[in-house]
Parts: C-alpha cells; sequence; structure tokens
C-alpha cells in the first residue's frame, strides 16, 4: 500500500538576523491511511515546523532546503504551488490548532465559519452549507448547536470552541487531520472528551491524523504509532506500546521517566 | 525590499536628526559664545539697518539694525528653554499625578482622571489668552509653566494606562508579595516599563510646545519683545516679508529643522518601544 | 522524592495557615460589569510542613484563593490567619514585614520576572526592600541562593530574556527564598514548563521544601504532579472546595463524583491501560443558584431533585475526608 503521506528528508530553517537557523534538520516517516501517528517533542524540537511545512504554512521567514518532499496522494505539496495548495487544505487535510480562540474568527459566527468550509471548495447553496455545518457541529457534540450556529467565538468556551474547529477540520472527510496540540489549552476533562472525539470521528471517517503534542499521556491514549522528535530529528519512531514498554533512545527514556504518572486507586 | 529600505532610514534618520538637536542644543546653550554680537543693542541704525547676509553679520540685521545671527542664537535659547521646561514640567506633574492614579484604588483612580478629563476640556489657546489678557505680556518662564501646565494631562494618562497594565502583571505581583514598598515598587518595578512611552510623550510634548510658543509669540501674546524668541523673531520679519527675506528664513529654519529632528526622534523611539515589548520570547 | 508528613504530634500552637469562609468577588469587565464570585465559602488549614494542593480546572478559584491569601487581591468575606494572627488586619509596615514569610512563584516565568532586572537584582530585591543584606554581604546572599536552586553564579548580570524557561522559574525560586520564608505558595509553579524540564524543577522544590522545612500551598492542575509532592489535597469547583483528604486517601478513594471524573479524565501513562472514560456531559455555563455547583454535569447515579434545592456542605466522612455531597455522605455515614 502506499502511504498516504511520506515526509522525505523535510528540512526547514528561520532566518534571522544572525543567519539561518535550522529547525528540522532532515525527517522523514510515512502515514499510511487511518493511521494515528504521534510526533512527541519537547518546546523547539521543531514538531510544529514539521505540521506547519506539510500544511504550507510556514512563516515567510522560514525557508524549506531542496532535495526533500512531502508526498500527499501522489503529489510532492512543497512543489505544489498555492491555489492549488489550498484547494487541498481544507478539503483534504484538515487542521487544528492549539488555540481555538486564535484560529477562530472572532467576527465570524461560528456557525458561518463552518459552512463556510463548505462553501469555498465548491458548495453552491448556502443552505445546504448550512445543513451541513448544523449537521457536523451536531456531530462533534456542541450542545444546542442549532442555536450555537449563531454564538461568536468569545461566547463559546474553550473546550467548546475546539469541538468547533474539529468541525471545520472534519466537515468535507479529509484524508488527514494535522493536529498541533489540539488539546493542551483545555482542561482534563476536557482534554478527555475532545480526544475521545477525535478518535471517533477518525474511526467514523477513516481520516489518517498527525497529532503534534508534548505530552506523552495524549500519546499513550489515542495514538498507534509514535515520532520522538528532538533538535529537529527524529530520534525514534516505533509502535506506541513498544515506545513505552521498550524505548531504544536514551531521549525516549528521559522523556518517560520524566512523565508524571498518575497512581489510580484500586 | 520595502523591510531593507526602512532599515536602512530605520537607521539613519534618528542619527541625522539627532546631530541636528544636538547642534541646535549647542548654540541654545553656548548662546553668548556663539552669538557676535548684543542681540537687545541695535546698531548704527542707518548705517546697519535691515542688512541682507554679510560677512559682518552672517544672517543680516533687522529693523532696528539688530545682528539676525546673534538674536537667532539667543532666541533658539529662549524657545529650547521654554520648550524644555515646559517639558519638565509635563513629566514631574503627569507621571506623578498619573503613576499615582495607576496604582491608587479604583475610587481614588476615578476621581483623579475625572480631573484629567476636566483639565484636557480646558482649551490651552483660551487659558494662555486669558491669562495674557490678565497679566500682560509674559516672561519666558511664565510661559513655560502655563503650557507645562495645561499639557501635563494627557502625559498623565499615558502613564496611567501603562502603570495599570504593568501593575496587573505577574513581575509587579511578585514584588509585592515580596514587600517592596509602594515608592520603591513605582520607582523600580513599574516605571521601568513605562519610560519608553513616557519618553515618546516628553518628545511629542517638545514637538507641541515649540510651534505653541512661536506661533504666540507671532501673534503677540507670547514673549514680550525685545526678548527674542523663534515666534519674536518672526513677528518681526512679518512687516518686511520681501526685502527682508532673511529675517523670516532662518529662524523659519530653526524651527522647522527643530521640529522634524524630534519628531523623527519620537517615532524611532516609538517603534523601538513597540519592538521591545512584543519581542517577550527569547 | 520524600513526601514530608504533617507533624500534628507536637505542634500545639495550631496551623500555620488556616482560611475560613473565604469568598471573593470582583467586578467582571466591562461597563456594567456585575460582580462574579470566583471563591465561595472556602475553608482549610494548612499545618507547619505540610505540602496542601489546591486543585481544579482552570477557573474554579485556586489561584484566587492563594492571591487572597497572600493578601494580593482583597477578600469580600471570611477570615485569613497566619501563626493565629489576622492576616485582614494588617495595613503598611506590619503587612511588608509579614511578607517576608509568605512568598509565591508564579506560573508563567516569562511574565514573572522584571524584563527590565538582571538575575541579581531580581534575587537580591527581598534582601534589600527588608534590609536584609547591602553590598557584598547582599551579592553573597545572592551567590548562594544561586548555588542553592542549581544555576551558575555568572547568572547574575543576565537578564530574563537570556534564560530558559526552566532557568527563568529557577530565578523565581530563589527571589522567593531570598527572605527566608516559611511559606512558600507554588502557583502553577511547573504548569508552562517542558516535561524534562518540570520533573527537573519539581524535584529542586521538594528539595529545597525538605531542606528549608518550608510549608507549601501547591496550586496545579496536574494530579500526576500534585500526587508527587503533596500532603493534603483539595479539589476545588466552581469556587468551593468539594472535597479534601490526605493525598493518599484522596488518589486511591476518591469520593466526590467531580474528584472521580477529574482522576479519571488525566490520560494514561501507559498505551496498555486504555479504558472508557465516564461521559462527563459539557460545561456549559454557571449552576443555577442555589443548588451544588456541580450537578448540570454530575454523573452521581443517585442524583435528584435535593441537589438543586442547596449547594451541599463539606461534610467529614472519615476522619480528615470532607466531602461535599449529600449523596457520598448519606452513603458513607
Amino acid at each position: 500500500m502506499t502511504p498516504l503521506l511520506a515526509v522525505e528528508n523535510l528540512r526547514v530553517a528561520y532566518l534571522d538576523r544572525a543567519g539561518a537557523r535550522t529547525a528540522v534538520g532532515g525527517v522523514s516517516f510515512a502515514i499510511e491511511p487511518g493511521e494515528i501517528v504521534a510526533l512527541v517533542g519537547e518546546s523547539g524540537s521543531g514538531k510544529s515546523s514539521v505540521g506547519l511545512a506539510i500544511m504550507g504554512l510556514l512563516p515567510d521567514h522560514a525557508r524549506v532546503a531542496p532535495g526533500g518532499a512531502v508526498r500527499f496522494e501522489g503529489r510532492d505539496l512543497l512543489a505544489t504551488p498555492e491555489p492549488q495548495l489550498r484547494d487541498i487544505r481544507g478539503r483534504r487535510i484538515g487542521m487544528v490548532f492549539q488555540e481555538p480562540a486564535a484560529a477562530l474568527n472572532p467576527v465570524m459566527r461560528v456557525g458561518d465559519q463552518v459552512a463556510e468550509v463548505a462553501i469555498v471548495h465548491g458548495e453552491r447553496s448556502t443552505a445546504a452549507a448550512r445543513a451541513r455545518a448544523v449537521e457536523m457541529l451536531n456531530r462533534v457534540g456542541l450542545p444546542d448547536a442549532e442555536r450555537r450556529y449563531r454564538a461568536w467565538p468569545h461566547e463559546l468556551s474553550g473546550g467548546m470552541r475546539q469541538r468547533v474547529m474539529l468541525a471545520i477540520a472534519l466537515l468535507l472527510r479529509p484524508a488527514l487531520v494535522i493536529a498541533d496540540e489540539p488539546t493542551s489549552a483545555l482542561d482534563v476533562t476536557v482534554q478527555a472528551q475532545v480526544l475521545r472525539l477525535l478518535l471517533e470521528l477518525q474511526r467514523e471517517s477513516g481520516t489518517a491524523v498527525l497529532l503534534i503534542t508534548h505530552d506523552l499521556g495524549v500519546v499513550a491514549e489515542t495514538c498507534s504509532r509514535a515520532l520522538v522528535m528532538r533538535g529537529g530529528q527524529v530520534v525514534e519512531s516505533a509502535a506506541v506500546d513498544d515506545l513505552f514498554h521498550a524505548p531504544q533512545h536514551a531521549y525516549t527514556r528521559e522523556l518517560l521517566a520524566a512523565m508524571p504518572r498518575l497512581e489510580r486507586g484500586p | 525590499m520595502s523591510l531593507r529600505l526602512r532599515g536602512a532610514s530605520g537607521r539613519w534618520a534618528p542619527r541625522i536628526a539627532a546631530a541636528t538637536l544636538a547642534a541646535i542644543v549647542f548654540v541654545a546653550v553656548a548662546a553668548p559664545l556663539v552669538a557676535p554680537y548684543d542681540p537687545v543693542a541695535s546698531g548704527d541704525l542707518v548705517a546697519d539697518r535691515l542688512q541682507p547676509p554679510s560677512a559682518r553679520h552672517p544672517l543680516g540685521t533687522d529693523l532696528s539694525a539688530r545682528d539676525v545671527a546673534s538674536r537667532l542664537a539667543y532666541g533658539t535659547r529662549i524657545s529650547i528653554e521654554t520648550a524644555a521646561l515646559a517639558a519638565v514640567v509635563v513629566l514631574v506633574v503627569g507621571v506623578a499625578w498619573g503613576g499615582a492614579a495607576g496604582l491608587a484604588t479604583p475610587a481614588v483612580d476615578a476621581v483623579m482622571m475625572r480631573v484629567v478629563d476636566a483639565a484636557l476640556a480646558m482649551p490651552r489657546l483660551v487659558i494662555v489668552l486669558a491669562l495674557v489678557a490678565f497679566i500682560g505680556r509674559i516672561s519666558p518662564l511664565t510661559l513655560a509653566l502655563v503650557l507645562g501646565l495645561t499639557g501635563w494631562p494627557s502625559m498623565s494618562r499615558i502613564v496611567r494606562a501603562r502603570v495599570r497594565e504593568l501593575a496587573a502583571s505577574d513581575h509587579v505581583a511578585a514584588a509585592r508579595a515580596l514587600g517592596v514598598p509602594p515608592p520603591r515598587l513605582l520607582v523600580r518595578h513599574v516605571l521601568p516599563g513605562a519610560a519608553p512611552a513616557i519618553v515618546v510623550h516628553v518628545v511629542v510634548t517638545v514637538a507641541a510646545v515649540i510651534p505653541l510658543e512661536a506661533a504666540l509669540s507671532y501673534f503677540g501674546v507670547g514673549i514680550a519683545p525685545p526678548t527674542p524668541s523663534w515666534g519674536s523673531l518672526l513677528q518681526d520679519a512679518a512687516a518686511r516679508p520681501i526685502d527682508g527675506w532673511w529675517l523670516m528664513v532662518f529662524p523659519s529654519l530653526a524651527i522647522a529643522a527643530t521640529l522634524l529632528s524630534v519628531n523623527v526622534i519620537g517615532e524611532y523611539l516609538q517603534r523601538r518601544d513597540g519592538a521591545g515589548r512584543t519581542g517577550r520570547a527569547a | 522524592m520524600t513526601r514530608p508528613e504533617a507533624d500534628t504530634a507536637d505542634t500545639g500552637h495550631g496551623p500555620l495557615v488556616s482560611v475560613r469562609g473565604l469568598r471573593v468577588a470582583h467586578r467582571a469587565a466591562g461597563f456594567g460589569g456585575r460582580p462574579v464570585t470566583a471563591v465561595e465559602d472556602v475553608s482549610f488549614d494548612i499545618g507547619r510542613g505540610e505540602t496542601f494542593a489546591l486543585v481544579g480546572e482552570s477557573g474554579c478559584g485556586k489561584t484566587t484563593t492563594a492571591r487572597a491569601l497572600l493578601r494580593l487581591i482583597d477578600a469580600s468575606a471570611g477570615t485569613l490567619r497566619y501563626d493565629g494572627r489576622d492576616l485582614a488586619a494588617l495595613r503598611g509596615e506590619a503587612l511588608r514585614r509579614q511578607r517576608r514569610r509568605m512568598q509565591i512563584v508564579f506560573q508563567d516565568p516569562y511574565t514573572s520576572l522584571n524584563p527590565w532586572h538582571t538575575v541579581g537584582d531580581i534575587v537580591g530585591e527581598g534582601l534589600i526592600v527588608h534590609g536584609l543584606a547591602r553590598g557584598d554581604a547582599a551579592a553573597a546572599r545572592v551567590g548562594a541562593l544561586l548555588d542553592e536552586v542549581g544555576l551558575p553564579r555568572d547568572y547574575v548580570t543576565r537578564r530574563p530574556r537570556d534564560l530558559s524557561g526552566g532557568e527563568r522559574q529557577r530565578v523565581a525560586i530563589a527571589r522567593a527564598l531570598a527572605v527566608d520564608p516559611e511559606f512558600l505558595v507554588l502557583d502553577e509553579a511547573v504548569s508552562a514548563l517542558d516535561v524534562t524540564t518540570q520533573a527537573q524543577v519539581l524535584a529542586l522544590i521538594a528539595r529545597l521544601r525538605d531542606a528549608r522545612h518550608l510549608t507549601c500551598l501547591f496550586i496545579a492542575h496536574n494530579l500526576a504532579v500534585v500526587q508527587q509532592v503533596a500532603t493534603t489535597v483539595a479539589v476545588m469547583y466552581r469556587g468551593r472546595i468539594v472535597e479534601q483528604a490526605p493525598a493518599h486517601g484522596l488518589f486511591a478513594r476518591p469520593r466526590h463524583p467531580y474528584t472521580r471524573a477529574l482522576l479519571d479524565a488525566v490520560p494514561v501513562s501507559d498505551p496498555r491501560d486504555r479504558h472508557t472514560r465516564v461521559d462527563l456531559p459539557p460545561d456549559a455555563g454557571a449552576a443555577p443558584e442555589p443548588g451544588c455547583p456541580f450537578h448540570p454535569r454530575c454523573p452521581h447515579p443517585a442524583k435528584d431533585a435535593t441537589c438543586r434545592a442547596a449547594a451541599p456542605p463539606l461534610q467529614e466522612l472519615e476522619p480528615g475526608h470532607l466531602v461535599a455531597c449529600t449523596k457520598v455522605t448519606a452513603a458513607g455515614l
């Protein structure tokens, strides 16, 4: 089977006054359809830059070195011009960010933001787009979705905003969702709900997920495979069970040792 | 590309402005050394009256046969002194009032800010004109005090807003938890953060006071003759705009160069403050 | 990491910190904002040498409680006692002297250090304002404090922007310890740090606490972290304490439905432990007064109309184990 996404020798550098600073130094990995893969690392490991590079959303002062490729459904996203990338984003690749407050448009009703995804990707009928949006908002468990369609982002709690983000990301049943710290800004009970929701939707639609996170608990909870990043390199790639029970790299062992563990009662 | 251009002007314009301003301040401070003649005493009213620039009088002479270069040097001194003194008054009163309001309880703060609103509602020019009507022509010191005492409210507003913002920050909370007494809290922990905004506003004050003084003196309600200031020099020039062009040109150039320099420096400081505040992450 | 046991045998002079009926209400931002109660009827004691943890999700009032206790914000009602003395009555110089005894480390090391000061200024500030040392003596004390928190001495001339998150938090700890406090509030002090850094700073805190015999108020949302350091844990929900117990009792036998949901929601630390969870409805705003604040989301099977009638008081179920849920206490008594 050809992988859904194949990242080959991806290198990203940021230009600043001092020169070029390497953030990602030659990363390669693949994701199969329907798979949930974690990209784990601490701040500065380069994990977010990998996600942004795949989506073609790196900031202006970032440079992707030639020689690498991001193959997705048969084409190299790094060599795809922006108009076609825009078509892929939202339709074939969905995105969820850490701060739904920042990722949502503050002056647009949340329901319209969901419906807009359908409209920009070819839905002609506004009514049909709205109906799909309401259905999806119901699906992501937004309480009272019909009424909350007309809510502004600031009127929703963090958990509800992240549900709206999931609705936007999954509306068109993309083949891949890239979720960058989707639950890090959420409280633990809300995190559990959002993660479970992500898993349910993923199972339903067969979407593959690249989950970028610093939290090994989130990895243990949701993923089938994990890539551990440090200093712009993938230092270990393993099935999650192996990663937790037979870590190979010293840094993985260090991360696991540092992970706070809750000892539960009987 | 545009970034590089802005970078270049961003580097050089403030330096040129600072050098210009330094030269003007030097003339102001060293007026007695720079000026070749007494600025007030008339020369030979027949031979030296309204002479164009020459070797003897590099900037010409005026209708009273006084040396324009000397009057401009002393005028610079008076105008700069007036602006500086007004700025100091604005700085001291505005920072003290705004700082106190920023750290005060909400009720006290509300009262203090209503005072500011009231002060801001009083038009500056009307106050100055009323004062002139009351005491006649005024001295540079009085004018500076009047301009300063009418200029502090906007400063206090800026300081108060910044102090409120900083007082709510964790590092100020940490200092309070440490038992730092209020005066030290203001001076060591809050004002350094407000300093860039304060400096920018001082510059803005200077940039506002200089033309105001010039305008008042030009219309004959500012600094009284025969004391030279940039405004009163222009008033002298108003009588002979064509055949006495040098009377108008040199003071105008001095005013323009000063304002341009002050504004360029102000913009530079503002930009740097903005960059400093957003550059949080290491 | 050793866990100091609460010293109840030989104190004889009561708890170090005693909070009774604390209420904090503040006016909501914006024009005509109505008062919002952040903390409601909170009471607890912290014994000498104890590490008392306040846990809960964002907005539950744990940070507000700590700030009121440190007199950084004003309480609307209730009494705060420190070593038997009424904290609310302290003013001016007396309050300033009291501040030496109780210190705080904040969550965000990017905002809690003054960016215009050097590390030396920051750590030495407490020495200066309390007249503990000056000149060379102060410099020597600052150096010793940097040693104590594991930072190189030549950091004194650096500014916060030159430091990593973990290093900044060490500076914040050194600043708090400079005045030799006996009581230390750690307000999410390790939450903003990377996991490896978090473990190091947590170990440092535990070491310093044991070496200096500190009494701590440890505020956190991460229950696994709390479990590592706390002797007593109080769980807050919407401004109230809903359960309080010795740490081992709380983690071994959580009783309040919210505590159970909270513990249940913590991600597993081993993929083999994945399990289905209690389905907690999303939080859709404040509970209608005057009922139990948790009742709209409560999954307890015996939930009924009485839960809507009144906020249940904290009742002692076992010695030291308090629960604010009539269903649980009725079953347990």
